[in-house]
């Protein structure tokens, strides 16, 4: 059993958006979509019209988890565990980032 | 007979079957709009086409029909306080409206939530006495159908609603099967039974009432674009003159679930509503250009009797326990042991088992309506599986179709004459089988 990490902070799960602005690109599409700074990946994309199942928009039910295909995510979210976040190949779009201001997603 | 795999594909009407999928294109009933009597009344938990849902009337009186299960956790919303225009979850107090608009998530305080989801919602029409609802892919929904029955001031019109433990094609078949009708409802049809011989009916209210003593009608079809009707031709009085007749009766078959049966002062509209494979919701609507008695019907329908049916619930109850509630001493007088049409009807469909095996029949040419209804059934859903519209889809307006009561005409006059509406009826070339 692993041993269950804490919740983010509150006042950390209230700013479940990006520091910094980022692209995020999806694959199937080659579409490339804007996520400002103090937004969430997950609201950029069902603004451009993506469609991403969600729930909770706090990183806690993994109901956004996608699949990372290039870039490094940032993770934010309560939902991977250790290994899942070292391996970068999924992420958790409601609340977490990427490094170097680009990722390209599965979707 | 049919194949194990025909019965299967008939019967069998979940989301991932071709039946359930083929009748996921249409506007079906879910319940009556008497069930629903007035603002913030208590929820209904119904059951359609294998999946469940909660039916409400908000406090505009408008009809919400959402999956019965809270989009939270799963709790049943039929348990749900209907208040300030929404049904409210007993569990977290989640509120919805009636379009699926999350109202109030008390226990989670994010707005953009609210704002970005929403609860499985289904379109409403209430009409004719009914409320039908849409459950097919949003972007192929039907315009709404239109009948006769859904116009005109309600004094002409008497709903019933009644739930039988039988697959919907039990149901169905009777409903296209005229030799039973002398037979089986023979108390109906032929009250003087006992006495080996025969007395017509003069009742304009009757379904059941025959002009002629004949067991043996001759069948004849005619594929339309709602699916087909058929004419039950029972020798006639000999004219004046010695010219031969026959006494007609034609009932339109109206896919995927519907009928029309004559009477001689109404048209009963009767729809079997599968809420699952082994449940059926049968709708009764009779209808006609005068007022209509409500009891009047109940007791011609045998369902005026409260062990068998109440309008609370609209549940048909009959199970082994005692004969399916026969009443074997009045045999003498009653050719069933039980009364009235439906109560016959839906009494038979129970004792066949949830799922009859057809497999093991052996039909007679009486029976041939009944295996035409299975044939373009089958050929709806292979049409639809192909990528086809299944039949009757394009037709919306039913207001001419009609079915004839017994008339008599000479031998070899077009039937067809008499219901001029049912074969010009706008529609698609799926008449063509």
């Amino acid at each position: 059993m692993r041993p269950v990490e804490a919740a983010p902070e509150r006042a950390e799960r209230d700013g479940a958006a990006v520091d910094e602005e980022l692209v995020v690109e999806l694959a199937a599409t080659g579409r490339a979509v804007l996520v400002s700074a103090g937004e969430s990946i997950l609201e950029a994309l069902l603004d451009a019209g993506v469609d991403v199942p969600f729930s909770c928009m706090e990183g806690i039910c993994g109901s956004c988890r996608t699949t990372v295909l290039d870039g490094v995510p940032r993770h934010r979210d309560s939902v991977l565990t250790a290994a899942e976040r070292a391996a970068g190949d999924s992420i958790l779009v409601c609340c977490s980032g990427a490094e170097g201001g680009r990722i390209v997603l599965d979707l | 007979m049919l194949t194990a795999a025909e019965n299967e594909t008939l019967t069998r009407v979940g989301p991932d079957t071709p039946m359930g999928r083929m009748l996921r294109r249409f506007w079906l009933p879910i319940c009556t709009a008497a069930q629903l009597p007035g603002p913030d009344g208590d929820p209904l938990r119904l059951r359609l086409l294998g999946e469940s849902f909660v039916v409400f009337r908000d406090s505009a009186g408008r009809v919400g029909i959402l999956d019965e299960f809270c989009m939270h956790r799963g709790v049943s919303l039929a348990l749900g306080r209907v208040e300030n225009c929404g049904i409210r979850c007993l569990y977290h107090g989640w509120q919805f409206a009636v379009d699926g608009t999350i109202m109030d998530t008390p226990n989670h305080g994010n707005p953009r939530f609210r704002e970005r989801l929403k609860a499985p919602a289904f379109p409403v029409l209430e009409a004719g006495g009914l409320v039908w609802t849409y459950l097919g892919d949003p972007k192929r929904q039907p315009p709404p159908p239109r009948y006769g029955f859904m116009t005109g001031p309600d004094s002409n019109r008497v709903v019933i609603r009644l739930n039988t433990a039988a697959n919907y094609l039990q149901l169905y078949e009777g409903g296209t099967d005229s030799s039973h009708v002398g037979i089986l409802h023979s108390n109906s049809a032929n009250p003087s039974w006992m006495f080996h011989r025969f007395t017509p009916v003069e009742d304009e209210d009757n379904p059941g009432a025959l002009a002629v003593s004949d067991n043996v009608p001759a069948l004849d079809l005619e594929d339309t674009a709602f699916g087909y009707h058929y004419v039950a031709k029972r020798q006639g009085p000999p004219e004046r003159d010695g010219t031969p007749t026959h006494s007609i009766r034609v009932t339109p078959v109206l896919l995927p679930v519907g009928r029309i049966i004559p009477a001689p002062a109404y048209q009963f509209f009767v729809f079997e509503v599968p809420q699952s494979d082994t449940v059926t919701s049968t709708y009764i609507v009779a209808h006609g250009e005068r007022p209509i008695d409500r009891g009047r019907i109940l007791a011609l329908m045998g369902l005026d009797d409260p062990r068998f049916w109440n309008d609370r619930d609209c549940d048909f109850r009959a199970d082994w326990s005692n004969r399916l509630g026969q009443d074997r001493a009045r045999l003498h007088e009653s050719w069933t042991g039980f009364g009235g049409i439906e109560q016959e009807d839906a009494v038979l469909a129970v004792s066949m088992g949830p799922i009859v095996d057809r497999t093991k029949e052996h039909v007679v040419a009486a029976d041939r309506a009944v295996l035409h209804l299975r044939a373009r059934l089958l050929e709806s859903v292979r049409r639809h599986e192909d990528g086809l519209d299944p039949i009757g889809l394009d037709v919306i307006d039913y207001t001419r179709v009609r079915s004839l009561p017994d008339t008599t005409i000479p031998v070899g006059q077009p039937w067809q004459a008499l219901v001029p509406g049912n074969a010009d009826v706008p529609g698609s070339a799926a008449v063509a089988g």
